[in-house]
């Protein structure tokens, strides 16, 4: 069983997060969507697939999320248990479902031979229990955080370095997430680089739409 | 002087520009030179447009033309757009 600190007053905030990161990451996913069906590039599907399946992710984050915000102001609501409950079960979808969305991310940025092996079958969902999951949440966003930091250093655009900060933003979000049974704090300086991340993803949105 | 090689993508933007310069329908030939391009590739890739639904082979007179579809249309609207989106994520385009 794990602790995650939370401070009071971010109940509810972080649920907002979670809904806007499942907005942007929808819009992405969009847009990715109408690329790919134009190009047929299978890396652009695996963008659509990536985004899509991380709202999802989030999706099931910010209802689990609100659930404890809404239930947190009942005095007899208790958090910690020693049961599997409805809050396990929403965060247990998150970890999981997340990691797939990591695997996609991986698939797009791997070479054309490669992504014919059945990737899915090495990714070990025994890991997919808090703390563990975002130690390797943060190994398997290392690859496409390396990717875009490349892209961006290549190509020196914006839109690059925003695709970087995006990656990031994530990936720190994991890191800080490690430490949020240490202080509280950390809870909230690690969904603040979430956001901020998908922010910076909104800021491409605007620009591939000012095109 | 070095020259970029034009990826796919842009061969088949110059491809379909130059169906819509010549008023939407265009002979063979007119996309060869329009486009920069030789006999083999040039067959490839009026494949490829046709398999891809953005232009359709239609008959004028007994001659042989490739008329742009919406969705071939749509393709040079948004090309600016699908380059953007692929090359903030390194997706080769």
């Amino acid at each position: 069983m794990a602790i995650v600190l939370i401070p009071r007053w971010f109940f509810g905030i972080d649920s907002l997060f979670y809904i806007a990161a499942l907005l942007i990451g929808l819009a992405t996913a969009f847009y990715a969507y109408k690329v790919h069906s134009i190009t047929g590039k299978r890396q652009h599907f695996y963008l659509f697939m990536g985004f899509t399946v991380l709202s999802v992710a989030f999706l099931s984050l910010a209802l689990t999320s609100s659930y404890i915000s809404i239930n947190a102001m009942s005095p007899e609501f208790i958090i910690y248990n020693t049961t599997f409950d409805i809050m396990d079960f929403g965060f247990l979808m998150y970890y999981i479902i997340s990691m797939v969305a990591y695997m996609f991310f991986i698939m797009m940025y791997l070479p054309e031979e490669k992504k014919k092996k059945p990737i899915f079958s090495i990714l070990p969902w025994w890991f997919a229990i808090f703390p563990f999951f975002h130690m390797l949440s943060v190994l398997m966003l290392a690859f496409p955080v390396f990717r875009s930091f490349i892209n961006w250093h290549d190509t020196k655009t914006r839109s690059g370095l925003a695709v970087f900060m995006a990656f990031a933003g994530i990936g720190m979000f994991h890191v800080l997430s490690f430490f949020t049974f240490f202080k509280a704090t950390f809870y909230v300086i690690a969904n603040v680089f979430l956001i901020l991340g998908f922010l910076s993803l909104l800021a491409v949105l605007f620009r591939v739409s000012r095109r | 002087m070095k020259h970029k090689r034009r990826s796919k993508m842009h061969i088949l933007l110059d491809m379909l520009m130059t169906i819509e310069r010549k008023g939407g329908t265009a002979k063979p030939t007119h996309i060869l030179y329009g486009a920069n391009l030789s006999h083999k590739r040039l067959k490839d890739y009026l494949d490829f447009l046709m398999e891809k639904e953005f232009i359709e082979e239609v008959d004028v007179k007994g001659r042989q033309y490739y008329r742009i579809t919406a969705k071939g249309s749509s393709f040079i609207r948004e090309f600016e757009k699908i380059e953007e989106l692929s090359s903030a994520f390194g997706i080769p385009f």
